[in-house]
């Protein structure tokens, strides 16, 4: 080959490298996870800006959990103006997320969410929360304030909620006339091959299984036992069979009823109403009876392993405060957690009904779906790899 | 010249016959070191990204699943399991079957395609062979969105019959349905089949044709009569690519054929993704990729043995 | 030979004006030509003069863009290949590598769906007609050139053509071999009576076949003729340079004499060519002698130098031996350069480099060379 044949080829290779080496997206989170943009920047009040001048000055914050769930853009302004820099990380999985607290790093923030901080709190990670240093702990919605899912068995704070949201479905009004109470309702012949779901045993199984009555919806786990996972897995099976396919997240099922090829997706998020209407469709969202109590929330919390905890208290306290925690609702399409914000946020955070958290005993019940665990399931009760199993028969049959 | 490369070497003293053949052997020496040399960066590369991992897969197979964490053991029955459960074997059996029926399609549009190219379009050949080769550059997750709104309610072909007044409501088995994943794999499976049909056709001369027809044949019976025992070798190929590629299958049927696990490769993913339990994953590959091999070789050895 | 339906004295191939062009190319141009029933036809011509392109049009592989093609009196110009009574022997032979000699053979028969004994028969006979008897068994890609050459014959054969074309098809095989094959296939032809056109460039393999030839260049029919009279009577100078070889000169005619025209320099040196009478004197005419046509005599045996005819004085200032023949290179006053070609015979040797020779020849083996273009259509 020529000289220059070898440069040409050369530098194709190295192109390639290049290109594969290219950023990662993140991993997708749950439903916290950041779609857009910020829309607005970040205008930091004077009286945010006093708070500041204290012991966070020029400190580095160490942060373990979600992307986009620690202030990395509502607080990049305060950050600046006190030389505090914050790191994130995010190890790829919540198992490995306990390893990385329970090995000793060092942390001094990390989220908390609501469907793995019950047992994360079981699990000692992260100390309680004096909420007297929070200034704005008063102004949370009491239906989050009071939840029980914050709280250890000892009965004090872990973990502060930043954003919330409900368990919708969302649904195409021009196509859906009465849009279903129940979700039994989907293994009617009349909705044959009209919606999309997701593939998820636990929350297909779960809802079923309030719908029956073997369930009532409070507590840590859903826990039936062999007989009613029979009886779910049939009528599993039947909604499979209806439904026209899985959607690949919520950007998927948005995209597939705005091309027309489904009236309604399992479960949603409000967001989509918004992404819908960038494209010019007008979707809408409801609830069934056995999931109005789902829902859920995301939050921070202190690990033991924490270094700077007074940092962490203003940092925390800042996340939920009245401008700050508007635009963590609007970044994250969810609720605000402040009553205050509701009224400043912008529509990603407008959709939410606040009334449902208005009160003490929450509307919304911020619960965990899931099965228990192989090791911990009480005699006669199934466990997730009961389920798992029951899942994989009925996606071979569907 | 032979003075200059015994000086090289190390320092002896022989007589005239005796250098010459060192000189043959050091030649001989330094050319295989150099063809060594070529190959390294190649075999290397194909080592250890394929070899390892799939040596890692192999070992895998043989793990202890513990609290849904792979423990290093040598234990059989990720393989017993997976081998006797009923929807595996009926999967196995759904996907050969499919992988059969959409090996012939794309070999039936394959062998005219590349007929056509080189012979009737001879001159422009190369061009056009390019084109259906930069489909398969065109990223496979995006052609399965492409043809997801083709086939879909509003897609062109629902829009076109509608249009046309032959239906009145959009066909909805089009899509999420074996058919889209059908179309769509074999959409991306015929630039695999043309491919070596057309490699091995350049070497069918066209004045070959032109005798047989010469002697009274039709263009289509001098293509099955000449052309298609000549160029078997490229046919056996695109036989064996096409249907060993649609056995490992599971992004399509994923994407396009409903919530239904359609073939093996699903089964596979559910696996790996969902119940996460690796053991038996990769268990369930490794027979798979024996099966593979297996019919590979059956495949090829059928199809020389029928067809001279 | 003997089917009544024919109407006769009708030609087996008849072109009328045949026009090919690829592009901007016009291969062939313009052509028109009659091949008799059982005649062994040529067409001869340099590489790309368009002989093969007329060959696959008389085949059917292309299609006139100008004029027709007849074919016993039928319009054929737009019959496909596989439906025209026409069969081609390939250059390259293009045998189906996959099957054996016979099945090579019997394509054209199972096509035709005749009997399989009937097919067994006369494929064993053709292969003793061609010189391949035993060899049906053997696979067709196993063969030498000679015996690929002849599978190829019989498989065309077979099939009773009317017409046989044959492109070129001894051009890949050695000498020794082609001489043979030359005289077998005029044989083969001969004893079936079918009509061949034979494609060529080499003109001693056209003349020594054929029963006609046809010189073309440039996608032109120049000239057709039996070899004799192609060789010594040209039309014009390319054919004349073509086929075979020539000493051509131009003179300046000092005097006319009825129908000949002389030319003299002082010194014994004449030139009597035929001229016809509109030849005056002062013209320059420009004419052709053929080497084997010059005789050489030793100055010093000349008999008579004061007889009529063609004599010139020269000198011998080589001599090439050729194996059967010989080349002496003549220098004369008057025509500079000479060439004569004689049989190596005793008395050849007698001719030296450097002996003064005169140089003579008849008056009718000269003959005149005009442009390239013939005047008038070329005919038998």
């Amino acid at each position: 080959m020529t000289t220059r044949g070898r440069v040409l080829v050369t530098l194709m290779a190295l192109a390639l490298v290049v290109a594969a080496c290219g950023e990662d997206e993140p991993a997708p989170t749950t439903a916290a996870a950041t779609t857009a943009a910020p829309t607005t920047a970040a205008p930091t009040t004077t009286e945010a800006m006093a708070e500041a001048m204290s012991a966070c000055e020029g400190a580095t914050l160490s942060f373990i959990g979600l992307d986009g769930e620690a202030g990395e853009t509502e607080l990049q302004a305060w950050r600046d103006a006190n030389g505090v820099a914050l790191e994130t990380n995010w190890p790829g999985s919540w198992p490995q997320f306990v390893a990385a607290i329970k090995v000793g790093d060092v942390y001094d923030l990390a989220t908390i969410a609501y469907h793995v901080g019950p047992r994360h709190i079981e699990a000692g990670l992260f100390q309680p929360i004096d909420t007297s240093r929070l200034e704005n702990w008063d102004k949370m919605f009491p239906g989050l304030r009071e939840n029980s899912s914050l709280r250890g068995a000892d009965g004090q704070v872990y973990g502060v909620p930043i954003a919330w949201g409900d368990g919708p479905y969302i649904y195409h009004p021009g196509r859906v006339a009465n849009p279903p109470k129940s979700i039994t309702e989907l293994m009617e012949p009349e909705w044959e091959g009209r919606f999309t779901i997701f593939d998820s045993p636990t929350l297909v199984f779960s809802m079923l299984a309030i719908a029956n009555g073997f369930d009532d919806g409070v507590g840590d786990r859903t826990n039936i036992n062999a007989d009613q996972l029979e009886v779910v897995k049939d009528q599993a099976l039947q909604i499979l069979r209806n439904a026209s396919a899985f959607a690949n997240g919520y950007r998927d099922a948005t995209d597939i009823m705005v091309a027309g090829d489904s009236d309604l997706n399992v479960n949603g998020w409000e967001a989509m109403l918004t992404w819908a209407e960038e494209q010019g469709e007008t979707l809408d969202f409801a609830f069934f009876e056995e999931s109005g109590g789902g829902g859920w929330w995301d939050g921070l919390a202190i690990p033991v392993t924490a270094d700077d905890v007074d940092c962490a208290y203003e940092y925390i306290d800042l996340m939920i405060s009245d401008d700050i925690n508007a635009q963590v609702g609007e970044n994250l399409v969810s609720g605000v957690v402040n009553s205050n914000s509701a009224e400043i946020a912008g529509p990603g955070a407008q959709i939410y009904d606040y009334d449902l958290v208005r009160t003490d005993t929450s509307a919304v019940s911020f619960r965990n779906a899931q099965p228990p665990e192989d090791d911990e399931a009480p005699e006669g009760i199934t466990s997730i790899s009961d389920w798992l199993d029951a899942w994989e028969e009925i996606k071979a049959e569907a | 010249m032979i003075e200059s490369v015994t000086r090289r070497g190390p320092r002896r003293k022989r007589s005239r016959r005796g250098t010459s053949g060192e000189v043959l052997v050091a030649i001989d020496r330094r050319r295989r070191v150099a063809a060594w040399l070529q190959l390294f960066p190649g075999s290397a590369y194909f080592t250890l990204l394929f070899l390892v991992p799939l040596a890692g897969l192999l070992a895998m197979s043989f793990f202890r699943l513990v609290d849904f964490d792979p423990v290093p053991a040598f234990v059989l029955s990720n393989y017993a399991e997976v081998l006797t459960t009923s929807i595996h074997v009926r999967l196995g059996l759904r996907t050969i079957q499919v992988a059969g029926i959409l090996t012939v399609i794309v070999l039936l549009v394959s062998f005219p395609c590349a007929y056509v190219l080189n012979f009737v379009f001879r001159a422009k050949r190369q061009l056009l062979y390019f084109l259906i080769l930069v489909s398969l550059f065109g990223g496979y997750i995006v052609r399965i969105y492409a043809w997801r709104s083709i086939l879909g309610r509003q897609g062109v072909i629902n829009q076109t019959l509608i249009g046309m007044g032959i239906i009145e409501e959009p066909i909805r088995y089009l899509l999420n349905s074996m058919f889209a994943v059908g179309a769509s794999l074999v959409n991306f499976l015929i630039p695999l089949g043309v491919l070596p049909i057309y490699a091995a056709m350049q070497n069918v001369s066209p004045h070959v044709i032109e005798a047989a027809r010469d002697l009274g044949a039709s263009r289509i019976r001098a293509a099955r009569q000449i052309v298609l025992p000549l160029s078997m070798r490229g046919v056996r190929a695109a036989t064996a690519f096409v249907f060993i590629a649609t056995l490992g299958e599971w992004v399509t049927p994923r994407l396009l054929g409903g919530t239904k696990d359609l073939l093996i490769g699903n089964r596979i993913e559910f696996y790996f993704g969902q119940s996460l339990e690796w053991p038996q994953g990769a268990a369930l590959a490794m027979t798979l990729m024996v099966a593979m091999g297996v019919f590979a070789y059956i495949i090829i050895s059928l199809m020389k043995r029928l067809t001279r | 030979m003997t089917d009544g339906s024919r109407r006769p004295f009708q030609p087996a191939i008849l072109l009328e004006g045949v026009t090919k062009r690829f592009g901007s190319v016009v291969a062939v141009d313009n052509v028109t030509l009659a091949v008799e029933e059982g005649e062994f036809f040529s067409l001869l011509g340099p590489s790309g003069c368009g002989k093969t392109t007329l060959l696959r049009m008389l085949a059917g592989f292309e299609t006139p863009d100008d004029g027709s093609v007849y074919l016993r009196g039928e319009d054929v110009t737009l019959v496909q290949p596989n439906k025209r009574a026409t069969n081609m022997v390939f250059q390259n032979y293009e045998l189906f590598p996959h099957m054996t000699v016979f099945n090579n053979v019997a394509y054209g028969l199972k096509l035709k769906k005749v009997p399989r004994n009937e097919i067994g028969q006369r494929v064993n006979e053709m292969l003793e007609v061609v010189g391949v008897g035993g060899l049906g068994t053997r696979a067709a890609d196993q063969l030498s050139g000679g015996q690929q050459q002849r599978v190829a014959l019989a498989r065309a054969l077979i099939n009773r053509p009317a017409v046989l074309l044959l492109d070129e098809p001894l051009s890949a095989l050695d000498v020794k071999l082609r001489k043979r094959m030359q005289l077998e296939l005029k044989s083969i032809q001969h004893s079936l009576g079918t009509t061949f056109v034979y494609v060529t460039h080499d003109q001693e393999e056209a003349l020594l076949m054929s029963d006609r030839v046809g010189i073309m260049d440039h996608g032109r029919l120049l000239q057709i003729g039996a070899p004799r009279s192609i060789y010594e009577q040209p039309r014009n100078e390319f054919v004349a340079d073509f086929v075979g070889t020539l000493n051509d000169f131009a003179i300046t005619v000092t005097r006319t004499d009825g129908d000949l025209a002389v030319a003299e320099n002082g010194d014994g040196d004449r030139i009597v060519v035929m001229a016809g009478h509109s030849c005056r004197a002062g013209d320059t005419l420009r004419i052709a002698v053929r080497p084997e046509r010059i005789l050489l005599t030793p100055r010093a045996e000349e008999a008579d130098s004061g007889q009529p005819g063609n004599r010139l004085s020269g000198r011998v200032q080589d001599v090439i031996y050729m194996g059967p023949f010989t080349q002496y290179l003549v220098d004369t006053g008057m025509l500079g350069r000479v060439v004569s070609q004689r049989v190596s015979n005793e008395e050849a040797t007698l001719i030296t480099p450097g002996l003064e020779v005169a140089v003579t020849w008849a008056v009718d083996a000269a003959f005149p060379l005009s442009d390239r273009d013939p005047v008038e259509a070329p005919t038998t």
